[in-house]
């Protein structure tokens, strides 16, 4: 069972706790606060399997299912899900931001926490068998559903617009999807199947690659954000609570750039190839439009939410640059935002929770007042920087030498303005944590500010050895993903027929 | 000339025709027995849908079920669509028990009527002749326009019930027209002999168009729509939810059947036809449904942009669509029944106007109820993991498979509108406060069927292999 289930098992765990949930009363708010840290904790745990079982010298899909799942005369559609060295550290990271959350929620959800809690398990749900499904039709089903809870997340313990970010999310990430239905349908129809496996090895005609990945590329681009449609995002992370914006900037927004490198990439090789330099490009806008506007926030958490814009471009241009290096450093920079993001929207809400207010200019002199909690913020605010040691030293690096070596014309340029970003990246940063840690001797209201108690210093704690560890030995992350990646690499480089049948009569753990 | 019958195929139609008659006659009875009428009627259509899965449907071969020389015809496709239509009204008539007892307007009357009309549905479905056709259509209408104006106190059920009087009278009128110039053009009413005479001449045109726009009037298609909001809202809530449901399942199922039988030669034009009204159904009740402030106009409006789905599927001209399109309207049927039942428990006292304040909060003062409705709202914007987003996704891919893509691309405009005003719904019950704690009255029958929907919304919409396959069957065999 354990053996031959365990990404199921993983992936549908939390409906478990959900049923256990749905029966403890609303009212004893405790103990199912309590619960929900316990559940994610063994969650988390047992997610740990799958790194320890993990195979690292094949590119193979591993702990795969497939069952039949339902089949028509029109439609047959398998449940298979499986993992290999792309999804398993984004798998990983959700599970390890769980436990984070729920205690970070301890405190900051007062009203409704019963249905709050349940949202977030569906939310879970929903995240991780998105990113381990291996059918089109049923990512597509844990895509959309996803939207749900988040949805509910958003618009029930949001802040004042918060009906208005809801509403404009569902909205924006649906029209997205819908294009990409449409795609998916269409890809079945011309190959009588929605295995993901089997549909690599089709080749589509030009034209008909350039339709379909413009509309998986318009689904995925609005979930990142790619620049020109990313705002969504600034609204739904100013009004969400400061759980779902740490799942929404950890996990949600990766799914955007898995989505690009499990799915529309490989499938459209060709159409890469046509729409890379202007994917490069708006990557590239992202990165300093995203930078820009986070200079001139007066929201700290808006500032945090546009610094993400701007973090994401690095993911787009490192993938688009299609090189090794660059792929690599993307895949890293995605569990490299969801550690540090995620842990400054949890800072922010530290400091929200007791302040009540998010600008910039009601801080001033905190690191008096809360020393500690000003160096866990410091190295967060280095990480994101992408200061050497540190997380994203590594991912940053590796996309600008893997763009700079890129065989893109203009491919020094592009190295060379997304590193304008990392400086950018550095000024809004410093620029706001001066200003709100030192600058001014700290107010009157803010003097009575306690530092970050001991429940807050154990779910940062494991954030911050996430930064070191990735920052100083990335050799054991990067490891696990060198084969998938390197076998990733032939898949869109092959414009012709790849064969990868073999792939799909793997079944269970590689050993 | 010697006619046979077959009392086998009379039979659902001879039980309706007792219950009509029983539940008329119990009108003149005492009260205790008066309160029965709900569960007799409702006894009479569990009978009749009973007979028509233990008798007629083992009698259903390739060849249809006959009896007076194709006046009467049972197809699995007709089959299909009459369980659909009796199935609603076991639930309408559930739904109506305690709304009527709320209104204190329960009349064994109102039974009779809607069995009535459910008589006309069937005359209608099975049947391979124009004549029934109009029979039915006019069994069904009749009753209807009778059941918009039932609760007479109010001056909106009046107006509602003689807006759909005088339009549907047009639109009967048209289809009266239609089938008498085929009847000139080709000299027969019988489906079937109609089909194969090769006819392409301006009568015959005209036939065929006249028809189609009677049958767009009863399934609400824009621009023939306009009785629709007025209908719906003035109706009672359970009769709304009936009439979203059961006419347009029947107006639909009948076009395809005359399109796809009677005028195949003539596909071209008629599908050019059907394109242009459904773009514009989805299009137009779409944008209308968003505006609105009623919800149960915004769910009229909603109601009429799904007819433009269904239209859709008839566009495709294929097996595949219209298996998409019986798939879609088994699953319609689920979420508009809940969808309409859900509304009618939000009443207070005769007030029988929820607008979206009213709906404020009530996720949390009754949370069964709140889930309930998120889910029908949901599925009709068609969101994965319901029966709503199946049968979308059915009938868009047939669509594409036709290469209709552009109008699939429609298709998917519409249901992006329609998600805001869905979501407009879940918003108010959950996302607002409401300082007025008052709860509804709830009972548990009508309860019961709501669950019974949303249980049922989700297991198809996970699991649609067991409806899809019998769908299929059914649009194979439509003769």
């Amino acid at each position: 069972m354990l053996n031959t289930h365990i990404l199921s098992i993983v992936t549908f765990l939390p409906v478990l706790a959900v049923i256990v949930l749905t029966m403890i009363p609303g009212r004893q708010e405790k103990m199912l606060k309590q619960f929900s840290i316990g559940f994610a904790l063994i969650h988390f745990l047992l997610s740990l399997f799958l790194v320890f079982r993990f195979d690292s010298s094949v590119y193979k899909i591993q702990f795969e299912e497939v069952l039949p799942w339902f089949s028509t005369r029109f439609a047959s559609v398998n449940y298979h899900i499986g993992l290999d060295g792309i999804n398993l550290w984004i798998v990983l990271l959700t599970t390890f931001l769980g436990p984070i959350i729920f205690l970070s929620v301890y405190s900051s959800i007062t009203k409704k926490t019963k249905s709050f809690l349940i949202n977030m398990f569906l939310l879970e749900v929903g995240i991780l068998g998105s990113l381990v499904a291996l059918n089109t039709f049923l990512f597509y089903l844990f895509w959309e559903v996803m939207l749900i809870p988040m949805y509910f997340i958003i618009g029930v313990w949001g802040g004042e617009r918060r009906l208005y970010a809801a509403v404009k999310f569902f909205i924006y990430t649906m029209a997205g999807s819908l294009l990409m239905l449409v795609a998916i349908i269409y890809m079945y129809l011309k190959t009588g199947s929605f295995e993901l496996l089997s549909l690599y090895a089709y080749h589509f005609s030009g034209a008909e690659q350039t339709y379909l990945f413009a509309a998986f590329a318009i689904a995925f681009a609005i979930k990142v954000p790619i620049f020109p449609f990313h705002t969504w995002l600034p609204d739904a992370h100013t009004e969400a609570p400061t759980a779902g914006s740490v799942i929404l900037a950890g996990v949600l927004l990766k799914l955007g750039t898995y989505g690009f490198i499990r799915f529309a990439m490989p499938l459209f090789p060709s159409a890469v190839k046509t729409f890379a330099p202007y994917v490069i490009v708006l990557g590239i806008v992202g990165i300093i439009y995203g930078a820009l506007v986070a200079m001139v926030q007066k929201d700290v958490k808006k500032l945090v939410a546009y610094s993400s814009v701007s973090h994401l471009g690095y993911v787009m241009v490192g993938l688009f640059a299609l090189t090794i290096y660059s792929v690599q450093g993307a895949m890293l920079q995605m569990i490299n935002h969801g550690i540090s993001t995620g842990a400054l929207f949890l800072l922010v809400g530290i400091v929200y929770e007791r302040t009540h207010t998010r600008l910039i200019s009601d801080y001033g002199g905190l690191a008096k007042v809360m020393p500690v909690y000003a160096v866990i913020f410091m190295i967060f605010t280095l990480s994101s920087i992408g200061l050497p040691l540190t997380n994203g030293f590594i991912g940053e690096f590796l996309i600008l030498m893997g763009t700079f070596k890129s065989a893109y014309p203009y491919a020094f340029w592009y190295a060379a303005l997304a590193a304008v970003g990392v400086i950018l990246g550095a000024v809004y940063m410093l620029w706001m944590y001066q200003r709100v840690f030192f600058n001014v001797e700290p107010s009157e209201n803010n003097m009575k500010l306690k530092d970050v108690n001991l429940r807050e210093r154990i779910y940062l704690f494991p954030l911050l050895i996430m930064v070191f560890w990735i920052g100083l030995f990335p050799g054991f992350f990067l490891h696990k993903m060198d084969k998938s990646v390197e076998h990733y690499m032939k898949l869109i480089q092959h414009t012709e027929q790849v064969v990868v049948s073999e792939q799909s009569t793997v079944q269970g753990v590689q050993k | 000339m010697n006619v046979t019958v077959n009392v086998t195929a009379l039979m659902p139609l001879i039980i309706l025709f007792a219950g009509i008659a029983l539940t008329a006659l119990m009108g003149t009875m005492h009260a205790s027995v008066k309160r029965l009428a709900g569960l007799v009627g409702s006894i009479t259509v569990v009978l009749a849908f009973w007979w028509l899965m233990e008798r007629i449907l083992p009698a259903i071969g390739t060849a249809a079920l006959e009896s007076q020389y194709g006046m009467i015809t049972y197809s699995y496709y007709s089959v299909f669509l009459s369980s659909l239509v009796l199935v609603t009204a076991v639930a309408a008539f559930a739904l109506s028990e305690h709304y009527l007892i709320a209104e204190d307007f329960s009349h064994p009357e109102f039974y009779a009527i809607l069995l009535s009309s459910i008589t006309g549905m069937m005359v209608m479905l099975n049947t391979s002749n124009f004549v029934n056709i109009f029979i039915g259509l006019e069994l069904l209408s009749i009753p209807l326009y009778t059941s918009v104006a039932y609760l007479r106190y109010k001056p909106e059920s009046v107006e509602g019930g003689l807006k759909y009087f005088i339009l549907g009278a047009i639109a009967s009128g048209f289809l009266a027209y239609g089938i008498a110039m085929i009847y000139g053009a080709t000299g027969t009413l019988d489906f079937i002999i109609v089909g194969k005479a090769v006819k392409t001449d301006s009568l015959f045109q005209l036939g065929l168009l006249f028809v189609m726009m009677g049958l767009a009037f009863k399934a609400a298609a824009v621009p023939f729509h306009m009785w629709a909001p007025d209908a719906y809202e003035g109706a009672a809530t359970p009769v709304t939810g009936f009439m979203s449901i059961a006419p347009k399942a029947v107006a639909i199922g009948i076009l395809i059947r005359i399109l796809y039988l009677v005028f195949p030669q003539m596909a071209g034009y008629w599908r050019e036809g059907i394109l242009v009204l459904s773009i514009l159904t989805v299009i137009v009740g779409n944008l209308a449904a968003i505006v609105q402030q009623s919800v149960k106009r915004m769910l009229a409006y909603s109601s009429i942009s799904h007819a433009g789905y269904l239209l859709m599927g008839i566009v495709a001209y294929s097996i595949e669509g219209v298996s998409g399109i019986l798939f879609y309207l088994a699953g319609y049927m689920l979420i508009n029944t809940g969808a309409f039942g859900v509304l009618s428990l939000l009443k207070r006292g005769d007030v029988d106007y929820v607008s979206y304040d009213d709906i404020r909060g009530v996720g949390y003062r009754h949370p069964w109820l709140g889930i309930f409705m998120t889910i029908f709202m949901f599925s009709l914007a068609g969101i994965p993991a319901t029966v709503g987003f199946m049968g979308k996704f059915y009938i868009f891919k047939a669509l594409i498979h036709a290469d209709y893509i552009g109008l699939a691309l429609v298709g998917i405009g519409g249901s992006l509108i329609s998600v805001y005003y869905y979501l407009r719904v879940v918003v108010n019950m959950y996302m607002k406060e409401n300082p007025d704690e008052s709860s509804f009255d709830l009972n548990f029958l009508s309860m019961t069927v709501l669950g019974i929907c949303s249980v049922l919304v989700i297991a198809t919409g996970l699991f649609p292999a067991k409806i899809a396959d019998v769908a299929n069957i059914a649009a194979r065999f439509m003769n």
